[in-house]
């Protein structure tokens, strides 16, 4: 599992944080991811001195300890010996990798150990080096020795230990720094303190598998004697702590490893005020000169006496204790109380089954609730092969895989929500575009109007035209009148017919118009006997009507808005003489008329004529 | 705050948000695109029916009675010489009587104005004829040429007797004939 640097672009570390946070990840549905190696429920607790080392398996939940799986120890010593040959260094004081058979011992071991734990939601191991033989300190550089801000100048010894300590020799060691500031000497500020690193590639490798079986492995390596004095000063029931803590003169602890000897100077209040290391077990004998004068040294260290030197043998018995007879000599008022690993009372005296002196600080940390409340706890609790804050920062925290867990399930209910609303609104669409209506062109209604307009064009030009062209005046139906008028030997001699259309009113855009007949003529007072007919308005309109329907000339009839005056005059008047007509025939004709028939039809007739302005 | 919490609240929150803000605000674009579109087709459709109807209708009214032949009949003559197609008209009714029985003597334009053509402002000419020959003759050919010509309405007409002295003509009228022509080409259209 790769984890991009912090400064990667957003949206990768966004694909991170949403990888990480799936559930098969497991980050966020398990919490041991984030927990320390001693909150796992499954602990694996290594304790490292020299070449020899033991295996111890804890599980809190039932505060019960047994023996660890064992681990090849040539695999152990070559993978972490920087002289090993099956390691390979990359780089002087750098990191080296296991052999690949090394490795798979290792996760061979693990994965035994992480069957019997199962998977799910509270997997987790937790796997604590104990280091006994490498405790190293040393004072900071100049520059950082007043330096308040301790987390930076912990960040420093972590991933630059050569720039705080000021010393460039450093690059080449393989040593694991951290701050200790649990020093309260007064005339001192924190100081830096390494074990080997030697371990962390075993550390690196088994990190690395728990990401691989994507369940939390977590790995420290702690210093043995810190945790011991965490535990020695916490305030317990325990004789040991009693005596260092409570001493109203202040104690001396000293701690014999295989490998070297750790003493620290408690003062009345119970702080620290000196954290010594002789890197080698004093014992009796032909070292005993050397013991007492690391005693004295550190009883003129403070300006203070002291009232016991409390020695905690851890050398596993192989050498007899130092010889105290000439301090007490000097001291008589000290007491000086020895101790082997089993003889320290409370819970190393085997009740609880711890199976070894640093278990203690461990199982205090469980029931404690997480503190112990030993002015060491922190640096007992110190991990040296922590990760530089520059790579812890590539994991996002809980807080933001949970964020980007509910980033997720907001996504997927967006996405459900969205997609639920635009598949509505594009049924809605669809259902639009397929609709008859949708089918409609634009185009097609102005092309339906263009045509309409143009029949309707056609229409009113007809309609003008045919109010124009209606039969109002024709020669035929004007020449048909006298036919009807007059007839053969009747006694009278049409000489002259004068028809004329001649414009009247004008209405409402409307022209009315007259139509005069003009009849001249002679009479033959013998025969002519029917005249009042001619003279009969009654009988003329009678006479048009009937001519009207014979010739379906219907504007000819009488209408509403049609007016017919007829004026028929008589008078005495003789024929002039002609060679065209006999002499008897002009004789007979001595009386001459003229018969003026007027029809006079109204602008307001529909036979009236419409004028340019109502075209 | 960490960047990978700034990470996930850009891309798992705002984000998308501002995604699924933009695609609602182009949905509902379209949304409303095709609705403003719908809404227009929607009223054409309904135009076009009313239209077909309105169409039809006058479609009808045209094609009944031969009303859009008449106007054709009517608008052919665009264009076309009056007096040339009155000419070939009036010598092919007059073609139709017997031999000797009516004979033009006179044809022009008429002088002077139409009462009725001025009173109505409509664009039109006047024409003039004489004749000579029977009265039936007379009304035959008038009838026919009525008939063929029908923007010609009958504006004045005399009758008289031939002044002849000659018994054989003394039923031979003279004929004075003004017709108007309503002149379609002009200002029928």
């Amino acid at each position: 599992m790769k984890l991009f640097p912090i400064d990667s672009r957003l949206i990768k570390l966004h694909r991170q944080a949403g990888r990480l946070s799936r559930r098969s990840e497991g980050m966020v549905a398990n919490r041991n991811w984030y927990e320390a190696a001693d909150r796992q429920p499954l602990q694996w607790h290594l304790l490292v001195s020299g070449a020899e080392f033991s295996s111890y398996i804890y599980r809190p939940s039932m505060d019960e300890w047994a023996p660890g799986p064992a681990v090849p120890r040539s695999r152990l010593e070559k993978a972490g010996d920087s002289a090993g040959g099956e390691q390979a260094r990359e780089g002087a004081g750098g990191k080296t990798r296991l052999s690949p058979e090394s490795r798979e011992e290792l996760q061979k071991v693990i994965r035994e150990l992480v069957d019997s734990i199962g998977k799910g939601q509270h997997a987790g191991l937790g796997i604590i080096i104990h280091v006994c033989d490498s405790l190293a300190i040393r004072k900071l550089a100049p520059q950082f020795e007043e330096e308040p801000d301790h987390d930076s100048l912990d960040q420093l010894l972590i991933e630059a230990p050569e720039v705080a300590l000021g010393d460039k020799t450093l690059v080449e060691e393989a040593t694991s720094w951290r701050l200790f500031s649990e020093v309260d000497s007064g005339n001192s500020g924190p100081q830096a303190i390494s074990i080997s690193s030697r371990y962390a590639p075993i550390v690196e490798e088994m990190r690395e598998f728990g990401r691989s079986l994507r369940l939390p492995i977590v790995v420290e390596a702690r210093s043995a004697a810190l945790e011991l004095l965490g535990w020695l000063t916490s305030p317990s029931e325990n004789e040991v702590s009693l005596i260092a803590s409570h001493n109203k003169n202040g104690s001396v602890l000293v701690i014999r490893y295989p490998q070297q000897t750790i003493s620290a100077i408690v003062n009345q209040q119970g702080t620290l005020d000196s954290l010594r290391v002789l890197p080698k077990a004093i014992g009796a004998g032909e070292e005993a000169p050397e013991v007492e004068r690391l005693l004295r040294n550190l009883t003129t260290l403070g300006d203070h006496s002291f009232g016991d030197v409390i020695f905690l043998d851890r050398a596993l018995s192989r050498k007899e204790a130092p010889d105290f007879s000439s301090l007490k000599n000097t001291y008589p008022e000290v007491s000086v109380r020895i101790f082997d690993e089993w003889q320290l009372p409370g819970a190393l005296d085997g009740s609880t089954g711890a199976l070894f002196p640093e278990s203690a600080f461990v199982a205090a940390k469980k029931t404690e609730k997480g503190s112990t409340g030993s002015p060491f706890e922190a640096a007992g609790a110190l991990d040296f092969y922590c990760l530089p804050e520059s790579v812890a920062a590539r994991i996002p925290d809980l807080r933001t895989l949970k964020l980007a867990r509910t980033g997720l399930y907001f996504r997927i209910c967006s996405v459900f929500l969205f997609s639920a609303w635009a598949f509505m609104i594009g049924s809605e669409v669809l259902q639009k575009l397929r609709s008859e209506e949708w089918q409609v062109l634009p185009s097609s209604v102005d092309e339906q109007k263009m045509q309409l307009e143009g029949l309707i064009a056609q229409r009113n030009r007809w309609r003008s035209w045919d109010d124009i062209l209606k039969r109002r005046s024709e020669g035929a139906v004007a020449m048909a009148l006298p036919l009807v008028l007059f007839r053969e030997d009747d006694g009278i001699l049409l000489d002259r017919l004068d028809y004329r259309l001649k414009s009247d009113l004008i209405e409402e855009s409307r022209v009315g118009f007259v139509r005069n007949w003009e009849f001249t003529g002679y009479l033959d007072p013998e025969r002519a006997r029917d005249l009042s007919n001619l003279g009969s308005e009654r009988k003329i309109e009678i006479a048009i009507n009937n001519l009207a329907d014979d010739l379906q000339s219907f504007y000819l009839a009488s209408a509403e808005q049609t007016e017919l005056d007829v004026t028929f005059q008589q008078r005495q008047s003789v024929m002039p003489v002609t060679t065209a007509f006999p002499v008897e025939m002009i004789r007979r004709y001595r009386a001459a008329f003229d018969l003026t028939i007027r029809q006079k039809i109204s602008p307001k007739s529909e036979n009236s004529l419409p004028d340019a302005s109502s075209r | 705050m960490s960047r990978h919490r700034k990470a996930v609240l850009i891309f798992g929150f705002v984000g998308p948000l501002v995604i699924a803000l933009l695609v609602s605000a182009l949905l509902l674009g379209v949304r409303s695109k095709v609705f403003a579109k719908y809404e227009l087709r929607s009223k054409a459709k309904e135009g076009l029916r009313v239209a077909a109807v309105e169409v039809e209708t006058v479609r009808k009214f045209l094609e009944s009675d031969g009303r859009l032949d008449n106007l054709r009949n009517w608008e052919e003559d665009i264009g076309k010489d009056f007096f040339q197609l009155f000419s070939q008209s009036l010598d092919e009714s007059m073609s139709q009587l017997p031999e000797g029985s009516l004979r033009r003597t006179a044809m022009g334009q008429a002088d002077g104005g139409s009462s009725i053509g001025l009173a109505s402002g409509l664009s039109h000419s006047r024409i003039t004829l004489s004749f000579e020959g029977n009265y039936q003759a007379m009304q035959s050919v008038m009838a026919r040429l009525e008939a063929k010509i029908p923007t010609l309405i009958l504006e004045d007409l005399k009758i008289v007797r031939n002044p002849s002295n000659n018994r054989s003509e003394r039923n031979v009228l003279l004929f004075h004939v003004t017709y108007i022509n309503w002149e379609i080409a002009e200002s029928g259209r």
